[in-house]
C-alpha cells in the first residue's frame, strides 16, 4: 500500500476499505500536526477544569452516596439513604419552598422592573450617563457590605425605614427577626442588588433598535404604547432571554446575602438549598448530606438551563 | 425624535424627559438609601441619626471613633493588604489563562471547538457550590486551606473571562491579521504584536471588572481563610459582634473602607467598565 500523503482525502483518490482506514488513523496525526499549538493552548486550562471542576463534581456525586465521618476519616457506603434523610428533611421542604418563593418574586418583577428602568433612563437625555452609574452602584458593591448595609437600614431601633415608616404611624418592625418579612427581605435585597446588571444590558439592547422601524412605527401613527409592543420588545428578545436566563440562575446561587443578614432566617424563613448546604457541610460537617443537596441541585439547574436554552433557540429562529 | 411642533417649550417629548428624570432621580435616590446611610453611620454614633433625619446639631456628633476601632480591633490593614494580593493575583492567572484560552478557541477552526466553547460556557451556569465542597477537601488534601493559595488555584480557569476574551477576539478585523499572515509573522507574533495592541482597552475593561469581582469574593474565601490575619475585608465586616450586639460604627467604617477602592474603580472607568460587560451580552 502506498504511503499515504497527509491532506490527500479518501473521497478524492477513490480508495479500497483497507487505504480508507489507514487514512483515517493518519487524520488523527494530521490533526495533531495541524493543530498543535491551539491544542497546547488549551492544556492548562483543561487541566484545571479537570482537577477542579470535572472531579470534584464526580466526587461530589460519589460522597453523596456515602457517609463520611470527618473526625474519623471512615467512609461507608450508605447507597441513597443521604437522598432519602434530605428528601424527608422538613427543614429542605421549607428550603426549596423559599427558593422557588425568592426566584419568582425576584425573576418577574425584576426583569419588568429593570426594562421600564432602562426605557426611562434612555428618555432622559443628558442624564443618562450618571443615572446608569448609579443604578449600578449596588453591584460593585460586595455581598457581604450590602448585607449589612441593610441590616443597619432595617434595624427596629436606629433604622431608618422605621423611622420613616412611625413618621406615618406604624410601629417598628423587626424585618429581619420576622418569619413574614425575612424572605421578603431577601427578595427585596436581591432586586436591589440585580437591576444595575441587568438595566445596564437592557439599555445596550435599546440602543441596537433600528431607527429606521421607529420611524416608520411612528409615521404609520402608533402610539407609544404600539411602538413598544410590535417593535421595542421584539428587538430586543435576544437581550430579555439572556436576562431572564442569567437572573433565574444567578437566584439559585444566592448565599452571601442570606449568611450575612439572617444565617437561614427565623425558624429557617429564609434558609435555601444552597445556603442548607453549606450549613450541612460546615456547621454539621455532614458530607454526605451536603453533597446530596448539591448533587439534586447540580440537576435541577441543569435540567432547567436545557429546558431554557431550547426555547431560546426554538424562539431565534 | 424630532419635536413635531417645535414652538411650543413644554411639548411632549419634552414632557417626557422630565418626567422620565424625576422618577428616575428620585427612584436613584432611593436606591442608594442604604450606601448613603452607611456612610453616615460610620461617622455618627448611632443614637444621633434620628436627629441627623431631622437636620440637627449634624457636624457636632461626628467622630471618627468608628474608624479608630477597627484599626484596633481587626488586622485591617492586614486583611487590605490580603484582598489586594487575592485580587490582583486572581485577575493576572485569571487574565492569561483566558487570553491564551479563548485565542486557541477563535483562532483555528477545528472539529469539536464548538464543543469546547459550549462545555466553557456550561461551567458557568453549574452552581459554584456544587464544586466548592469537593475543592474544599482538594485544597485540603494539598494543604493549602487558610493559604492565599489555596483560594487562587481552583478558579484560575475563569468561564467568565474566558467568554469575554472570546468576543474580544471575535471582534478584531480579520483583514489586519491575513495581512501579517501573508508578511510571514509567526503565531505568537501575530498574537502578542497584532492582537494584544489592538484589544488593550477592552483587556483593561475585563482586568477591573475581574480585580473589582474579586474583591468582593466572599463565598470561596469564607471557606478556604479562617484566621483573622489572612482574611480578606468582605470577610472581616461580620467581625465586630459583641456579645450577639452588632456595634454599628466600626461595622459601618470597615464596610465604608470595603467600598472605597472597588467604588472608585469603577467611577474612574464607568463607561469601559459597563459597555464591555454589556456589549459583549448582547452581541453574544
Amino acid at each position: 500500500m502506498e504511503k499515504v500523503n497527509e491532506l490527500q482525502l479518501p473521497f478524492n483518490r477513490g480508495l479500497n476499505e483497507e487505504e480508507t482506514r489507514a487514512c483515517r488513523t493518519s487524520t488523527v496525526k494530521t490533526f495533531f500536526r495541524k493543530f498543535w499549538l491551539p491544542t497546547l493552548m488549551l492544556v492548562p486550562a483543561g487541566v484545571f477544569y479537570m482537577m477542579f471542576f470535572v472531579y470534584p463534581t464526580l466526587h461530589s456525586f460519589y460522597l453523596s452516596f456515602n457517609d463520611w465521618n470527618i473526625l474519623t476519616g471512615a467512609i461507608s457506603f450508605e447507597g441513597l439513604s443521604n437522598y432519602k434523610e434530605v428528601l424527608s428533611d422538613p427543614v429542605f421542604h421549607q428550603s426549596v419552598r423559599n427558593m422557588i418563593v425568592y426566584i419568582i418574586f425576584t425573576t418577574i418583577p425584576l426583569i419588568a422592573l429593570s426594562l421600564i428602568i432602562a426605557i426611562l433612563i434612555e428618555n432622559c437625555g443628558p442624564a443618562k450617563g450618571i443615572l446608569r452609574t448609579a443604578i449600578y452602584i449596588p453591584v460593585i458593591i460586595s455581598m457581604s457590605v450590602s448585607g449589612m448595609m441593610w441590616q443597619f437600614i432595617l434595624s427596629p431601633t436606629t433604622g431608618i425605614v422605621n423611622q420613616v415608616l412611625s413618621m406615618f404611624g406604624v410601629e417598628p418592625i423587626s424585618w429581619l427577626t420576622d418569619t413574614r418579612t425575612a424572605l421578603g427581605v431577601i427578595i427585596v435585597v436581591g432586586i436591589w442588588r440585580g437591576l444595575g446588571t441587568n438595566v445596564v444590558l437592557f439599555i445596550a439592547g435599546l440602543k441596537g433598535i433600528s431607527k429606521e422601524q421607529l420611524e416608520a412605527a411612528k409615521i404609520d401613527g402608533a402610539n407609544r404604547l404600539q411602538i413598544f409592543r410590535y417593535v421595542t420588545f421584539p428587538s430586543i428578545s435576544y437581550v430579555t432571554s439572556f436576562v431572564t436566563i442569567t437572573t433565574i440562575i444567578s437566584c439559585f446561587q444566592i448565599f452571601t446575602t442570606i449568611q450575612v443578614m439572617t444565617m437561614g432566617g427565623p425558624n429557617n424563613a429564609t434558609n435555601m438549598p444552597v445556603f442548607q448546604l453549606w450549613q450541612e457541610a460546615f456547621q454539621f460537617f455532614d458530607m454526605g448530606r451536603a453533597t446530596s443537596i448539591s448533587t439534586m441541585m447540580f440537576i435541577a439547574i441543569l435540567i432547567l438551563s436545557m429546558i431554557i436554552m431550547r426555547r431560546m433557540e426554538k424562539a431565534n429562529d | 425624535m424630532n419635536a413635531v411642533c417645535r414652538k411650543k417649550y413644554f411639548n411632549s417629548d419634552r414632557v417626557i424627559k422630565i418626567t422620565s428624570f424625576l422618577i428616575m432621580a428620585v427612584f436613584t435616590l432611593i436606591m442608594l438609601v442604604p450606601v448613603v446611610f452607611m456612610v453616615l453611620y460610620s461617622f455618627f454614633p448611632t443614637a444621633d441619626v434620628n436627629t441627623v433625619m431631622e437636620g440637627a446639631n449634624i457636624f457636632k456628633s461626628a467622630s471618627l471613633e468608628g474608624y479608630r476601632d477597627v484599626f484596633r480591633q481587626t488586622p485591617f490593614l492586614k486583611m487590605a493588604y490580603n484582598s489586594l494580593w487575592l485580587s490582583v493575583v486572581q485577575t493576572l492567572l485569571q487574565l492569561i489563562m483566558a487570553f491564551f484560552t479563548a485565542y486557541a478557541i477563535t483562532r483555528w477552526k477545528y472539529p469539536k471547538r464548538d464543543l469546547i466553547f459550549k462545555f466553557i460556557i456550561a461551567t458557568m451556569i453549574i452552581p459554584t457550590v456544587a464544586v466548592m465542597i469537593p475543592n474544599y477537601i482538594i485544597i485540603n488534601k494539598m494543604g493549602l486551606v487558610g493559604n492565599k493559595w489555596g483560594v487562587v488555584l481552583p478558579f484560575i480557569a475563569s468561564g467568565y473571562a474566558i467568554f469575554l476574551m472570546r468576543q474580544f477576539f471575535k471582534s478584531m478585523p480579520e483583514s489586519i491579521v491575513e495581512a501579517a499572515m501573508i508578511d510571514g509573522c509567526s503565531e505568537f507574533q501575530i498574537l502578542f504584536k497584532i492582537y494584544l495592541p489592538m484589544m488593550l482597552p477592552a483587556i483593561a475593561a475585563l482586568t477591573i471588572i475581574l480585580f473589582v469581582g474579586h474583591w468582593n469574593d466572599y463565598q470561596w474565601p469564607l471557606m478556604v481563610l479562617s484566621k483573622p490575619e489572612s482574611m480578606t475585608l468582605p470577610l472581616a465586616l461580620v467581625r465586630f459582634e459583641n456579645e450577639g450586639i452588632i456595634e454599628w460604627m466600626p461595622t459601618a467604617a470597615a464596610c465604608v473602607m470595603t467600598m472605597l477602592l472597588p467604588l472608585i474603580l469603577f467611577l474612574i472607568t464607568q463607561k469601559a467598565f459597563v459597555e464591555t460587560f454589556a456589549d459583549s451580552a448582547v452581541k453574544g
